[in-house]
């Protein structure tokens, strides 16, 4: 860098110093300089420190003029306030250069080199202007200059063909012979020259080796440029002159070339403050480098306000929490409160009595004399450590609140109350059972209910009294009762542990329908069965009267108890969990869990036949239900619910609850959505048509849910847990496809007491009212409307 | 001094009252008088026994604007926001005594059904242990009828003519679906029953009777959604010869069972979907008497008896377990499954038919039973064990009555109220008599 400086320095200054007629202006010497530094400095100087350099060459000249010492050219590529920020060894380089060692003004080759450049400069100009030529006109041009030559030799010396009889080859490659034959001397030249008559204005080429008669036009221009004049009689030395490049700024320019640097004017006060500075310098009142002083002047300092209210002056950002204040202080905490102020005795000792976090003060208002007796600050340490405890735990971070409506995350749902009916009210209690009711089921018309209980027993209820109609006493605890749905039968399922009772309950139907399901029973025994079925269960009829062994233990008979009613029983390896009807009747489906591939098996009952539909085990089997309208068999195992289509007796559907252990099953009465029950709480509703995940997954209960039921004809579902409480719900399923159920909670029944952690067991709606009955293990049913 | 500004001195305020009775005998002056606001019942009783100049004094009820005065007339006042400046017109009936409860006659099971005798001192029950009992007012069990294979779930006398006499016709409805025609004698040696007629027809548990005024023909209602009318004519029956098998299972009462005749509906009222609960005449001896049902499908149907055709459907939203009518007001009373009872206008053909919805039950209303004597008093039972006697000038019972044991959830399934006397039964397994003078 500073090579290049001093050598700019070097060529630059010598035009300067003399040609002010040459380059009009410092600028134009100055640029002229640069080129020359361009040149000579392989382009070293970046685009933008040039100008900078012919502005400290423009301020070389003012400085001239005041016949300065001038050496502030060491500056020229500092800006403004580099001239104070050099270090000391530039201001000593500044030193060095003594003005005299400027190349004197009488250097000569400096000059002429500086002339041949602006000259350089000049001509490039004009090469640059682009004079628009007039068109070529096709006519006939005296111009021979595009004529070819027929001699194709090219440029070769002529001395080359002295000795041939040619001068050279035509495009055809034969010898051009020499027109010179016959003139052999200089005397036959005369003459034939004086015989031509157009001798005078022939002129010898060389080339072709002939003479060439000039025309008319040619011989004018030759005559022309011996005048001195321009060959071309038509160019017009004095044509007016076109500003092409003039003050107005086209739309379009004519040249795209930048502004060039030459134009520059450099900014006369701007020097005028360099030079200030410059100045400065040098006489020593700025010293480069130099730390500035500290200002002490008092005026211009600014001081904190510590008596000013406010303490927000200085701006620390947005986020800055500003220190919790302190209290100032009361009247109170003076050392010469007034009287009003001093706590009386009975206020002292109340004050004494309180726990020092309940007291309002931490403090007694004392009176004290005058300001002399006034001890020690005592609460001093203990004020400082509070006071320091508060600015330790005050935030410091301003936290950002999500300002969200907690009303507008809540989805949309409609008022319960808007839902009616549902089952909201206790209204009757069914009282007998003494053990825990695993099971019940309300027959097909709803006038009945028969509920089966760890006493052993299966009663059978009217619904609308509460009254026990009848009682059956059976060996095992009853795990599952149902009722077969069909309407001309009264006939009831009860699950003993591995037995299977089917009861024709007598007295509660009407002749055709007792005896038709006695004629059922009676048929079925008579068939025998076959080897298939035997080795799956053992079906056998129990005599109807008397009673049966198996409930020969019942208690004291009402006195309307009906005959035990006649019993076909089937018997089976393991125990029995849960036992299901097809909707016709005919077909029901037991759950043995424990006997592994043998766990699901159906039974169809005018044949007397007994069917494994799977060979092998895919889980611990929980419950089955068949679809309500289609050939569709729904196994949940302990973690999914495989629907199997009985029809192709392949797998349809395996939905997906995700959940850890499967409790319960019901299926909507149109038969596409399916509520699960879970023991982790659960229940999960499936729309089949939508996935096979769930479509809602629901978390009332605080313990595991152990029944779930829909409502078969009302828009309703109910959830039966181990915390007491049955669950209602409103669950309205749209017949247009697009619409996706709507699901409301709506209500909670405290349904029945807690017994060794067992709550509700079982939960089923009547068929035709909007009235739910659960059974609990305390013991008792519950009828809620 | 207005209503919205009441004055400091509370005790002060007068207001002018205007008493009028509709019984003459305690007729008092027509002026207006002025009267202490803060009076209630037992003050202008007071006052009145006062203006009458009685030696005894009587209690009175009083009626503003047909509705019973429960609160002082000042709060009243407030409450309806009306001015103390004005006149109020009080009507003032004699206060009846509570009901009393007379005797309680001691069952084997739980009581289904009660029905008093319109004239006679009878009170016939049916009960869980398929039994009917007669009795009399005395509390003599004058008769056992023995003949339904089920609970008994509904019974009825049927009025007759020569009712004075010791001859008396009555009717049991079972859950066996059975219903039996009975005649019974009492004679000098005693008490004997006899079945009259089998009526063939149900295929449901038979859960109410009605029995038109004229005792010509009854109406029942069961479970299996058919409403059926019959002729009350015992000679109107088919003859058969041999005895039902399963009656043989009944072993001592087979003899008299024997041959019975039976009886074939006249007509059949379709038109409810589900359950026929309750079934009631209008209380008149007209023969077109208008005949309404109420079932679980949550309507009231009125039925015109000699088409057999539904005239009229008024719905609700619960189950309606019993209903009455009442000949004096033309009303009719529900007793629901929502706790409530609901009083219908069936001659309202349009706009709200339910005039009345009467909330104190804090269990169903099994049973309704309409005083025969006044308008506006009838008498209701519930799954609560209470009957509660109402006033339906009143939005809060009269008197309610124990109808069992609140503490074991004792239900009330029946309640009749004939000539002074309450009648109720449930699962206390006792038939509870109340002397009513209301």
């Amino acid at each position: 860098m500073k090579r290049s400086r001093s050598k700019t320095r070097t060529t630059a200054a010598p035009s300067q110093n003399e040609d002010t007629a040459l380059a009009a202006t410092p600028l134009e010497s100055a640029l002229t300089a640069l080129a020359e530094a361009n040149d000579s400095d392989a382009a070293v100087h970046s685009s933008d420190q040039a100008p900078t350099v012919n502005d400290s060459d423009g301020l070389d000249e003012e400085e001239d003029e005041e016949d300065e010492d001038d050496d502030d050219e060491e500056e020229d590529d500092g800006d403004l306030e580099g001239a104070e920020d050099d270090s000391s060894e530039d201001s000593e380089a500044l030193d060095e250069i003594d003005p005299d060692e400027w190349p004197s003004s009488d250097d000569q080759e400096f000059d002429s080199d500086d002339e041949e450049e602006t000259f350089r400069d000049n001509s490039v100009k004009v090469l640059r202007r682009k004079v628009p030529l007039p068109e070529i006109d096709p006519v006939y041009d005296p111009d021979t200059s595009d004529e070819e030559t027929t001699n194709t030799i090219g440029n070769v010396p002529k001395e080359w063909y002295d000795d041939f009889p040619h001068v050279g080859y035509s495009i055809d490659g034969k010898p051009i012979m020499k027109g010179t034959e016959g003139k052999s001397d200089q005397l036959d030249e005369f003459l034939s020259l004086m015989d031509d008559p157009n001798a005078w204005r022939s002129v010898y080429d060389k080339i072709e080796d002939k003479d060439v008669v000039l025309t008319k036009e040619e011989l004018e221009m030759v005559k022309r440029i011996q005048r001195g004049d321009f060959p071309d009689a038509n160019s017009n030395p004095y044509e007016p002159t076109v500003e092409w490049f003039s003050s107005q700024t086209m739309v379009t320019p004519l040249s795209a070339a930048p502004e060039p640097k030459r134009r520059f004017i450099p900014s006369k006060w701007e020097a005028r403050r360099i030079m200030h500075i410059v100045r400065a310098i040098r006489q020593g009142r700025i010293v480069p480098g130099a730390k500035k002083p500290k200002n002490t002047d008092l005026h211009n300092q600014t001081f904190f306000d510590i008596w000013g209210d406010s303490i927000e002056p200085v701006d620390r950002g947005i986020m800055h929490i500003a220190a919790p204040k302190q209290a100032l202080p009361d009247h109170d905490e003076s050392y010469n409160p007034p009287e009003e102020y001093l706590p009386t005795e009975a206020e002292k000792q109340e004050w004494k009595a309180l726990d020092a976090p309940d007291r309002p003060r931490n403090y007694l208002p004392k009176k004290f004399d005058n300001l002399r007796s006034v001890p020690g600050y005592d609460r001093f340490i203990q004020e400082r450590f509070d006071r320091c405890l508060d600015l330790y735990l005050c935030p410091r971070v301003i936290k950002k609140k999500m300002n969200i409506d907690p009303e507008s995350l809540i989805p949309k749902l409609p008022n319960p109350r808007d839902l009616l009916p549902f089952p909201s009210a206790l209204a009757i209690t069914f009282k007998g059972h003494t053990a825990r009711i695993r099971s019940f089921s309300v027959d097909p018309t709803g006038q009945y209910m028969a509920s089966g209980s760890d006493d052993q027993t299966v009663r059978l209820w009217e619904l609308v009294s509460g009254r026990c109609m009848n009682t059956w006493t059976f060996d095992d605890a009853i795990a599952s009762v149902a009722w077969n749905p069909s309407k001309s039968l009264s006939l009831l399922s009860v699950v003993a542990r591995t037995k299977v009772h089917l009861i024709s309950v007598p007295g509660i139907a009407g002749p055709d329908i007792t005896a038709a399901t006695e004629a059922l029973i009676g048929h079925i025994a008579t068939l025998q069965s076959s080897p298939t079925t035997a080795a799956l269960c053992h079906w056998a009829k129990t005599s109807s009267s008397p009673a049966p062994s198996s409930s020969s233990s019942t208690p004291l008979p009402p006195p309307t108890r009906h005959s035990a009613g006649s019993r076909l029983t089937l018997t089976f390896d393991k125990p029995v969990t849960y036992l299901t009807w097809h909707r016709k009747g005919d077909y029901l489906s037991t759950v043995c869990p424990d006997a592994a591939t043998r766990s699901v098996l159906i039974h169809q009952l005018t044949k007397r036949v007994s069917q494994n539909p799977f060979k092998t085990a895919k889980g611990l089997v929980q419950r089955v239900t068949f679809h309500p309208t289609k050939p569709f068999f729904f196994v949940a195992t302990q973690r999914y619910v495989r629907v199997y289509n009985l029809a192709t007796q392949k797998l349809a559907t395996k939905l997906q609850p995700s959940t850890k252990w499967i409790s319960s099953l019901a299926i909507h009465p149109q038969g596409d959505n399916v509520i699960v029950g879970t023991y982790d709480k659960r229940l999960a509703w499936f729309d089949m048509d939508l996935s096979s995940k769930p479509y809602k997954t629901l978390r009332y209960h605080k313990q595991a849910i152990r029944n779930v039921s829909f409502h078969p004809r009302y828009p309703l579902f109910a959830s039966a847990s181990d915390d007491g409480n049955v669950n209602i719900f409103h669950g309205m399923v749209y017949s247009d496809l697009l619409m996706n159920p709507l699901i409301v909670p709506v209500k909670t029944l405290r349904a029945h007491q807690i017994v060794d952690g067992l709550g509700v067991l079982h939960c089923e709606f009547h068929p035709t009212q909007p009235w739910i009955i659960s059974s609990g293990a305390d013991g008792t049913l519950n009828l809620f409307s | 001094m207005d209503t919205a500004n009441p004055t400091p001195a509370k005790g002060d305020v007068q207001v002018q009252v205007r008493f009028r009775t509709r019984q003459t005998q305690y007729a008092v002056t027509d002026t207006a008088i002025l009267v202490p606001a803060k009076l209630r019942r037992y003050g202008l009783s007071e006052i009145i026994n006062h203006l009458l100049d009685s030696t005894k004094p009587v209690p009175f009820n009083f009626l503003i604007d047909g509705k019973f005065l429960q609160t002082s007339l000042n709060s009243y006042l407030e409450s309806n926001g009306l001015s103390t400046e004005n006149v109020l017109d009080i009507e003032y009936v004699e206060a009846t005594l509570p009901p009393t409860q007379a005797a309680t006659y001691e069952h084997d099971e739980w009581i289904s059904s009660v029905a008093g005798h319109p004239v006679a001192p009878l009170v016939l029950t049916g009960s869980y242990d398929s039994l009917s009992r007669v009795w009399d007012r005395s509390g003599n069990l004058k008769a056992v009828l023995k003949g339904h294979d089920g609970p008994v779930k509904s019974v009825a006398w049927i009025p007759l003519e020569e009712a004075t006499g010791s001859k008396h016709r009555l009717l049991t409805g079972g859950q066996d679906f059975k219903l039996f025609g009975w005649e019974y004698t009492n004679d000098v040696e005693g008490a004997t029953t006899r079945i009259a007629y089998n009526c063939v027809g149900h295929t449901g548990s038979v859960d109410a009777i009605a029995v038109h005024r004229s005792g010509s023909t009854f109406a029942t209602a069961s479970y299996d959604g058919s409403v059926l009318l019959w002729s009350t004519d015992p000679t109107d029956v088919e003859e058969v010869e041999e005895p039902r098998k399963r009656r043989k299972v009944q072993g001592d009462n087979a003899a008299s069972i024997g041959s019975i005749p039976v009886k074939r509906a006249i007509k059949r009222l379709a038109g409810h979907v589900g359950a026929v609960s309750a079934v009631t005449y209008e209380k008149t001896t007209d023969v077109k008497a208008t005949l309404y049902t109420g079932g679980w499908d949550h309507s009231v149907r009125g039925w015109d008896v000699e088409s057999s055709s539904n005239t009229s459907t008024m719905n609700c939203e619960k189950v309606i377990l019993d209903m009455d009518h009442s000949d004096l007001s033309g009303l009719l009373v529900s007793g629901h499954t929502d706790n409530l009872i609901r009083l219908w206008d069936p001659r309202v053909k349009e706009g709200l038919v339910v005039k009345l919805k009467l909330a104190s039950h804090s269990n169903w209303v099994s049973s309704v039973a309409c005083s025969p004597t006044s308008a506006y008093a009838f008498a209701s039972s519930s799954y609560d064990s209470t009957v509660k006697v109402w006033d339906i000038r009143s939005s809060t019972p009269l008197y309610t009555l124990s109808g069992g044991d609140a503490e074991k959830d004792e239900k009330v399934f029946a309640v009749d109220w004939v000539g002074k006397y309450i009648y109720s039964g449930g699962e206390d397994k006792q038939l509870r008599t109340f002397a009513c003078e209301v």
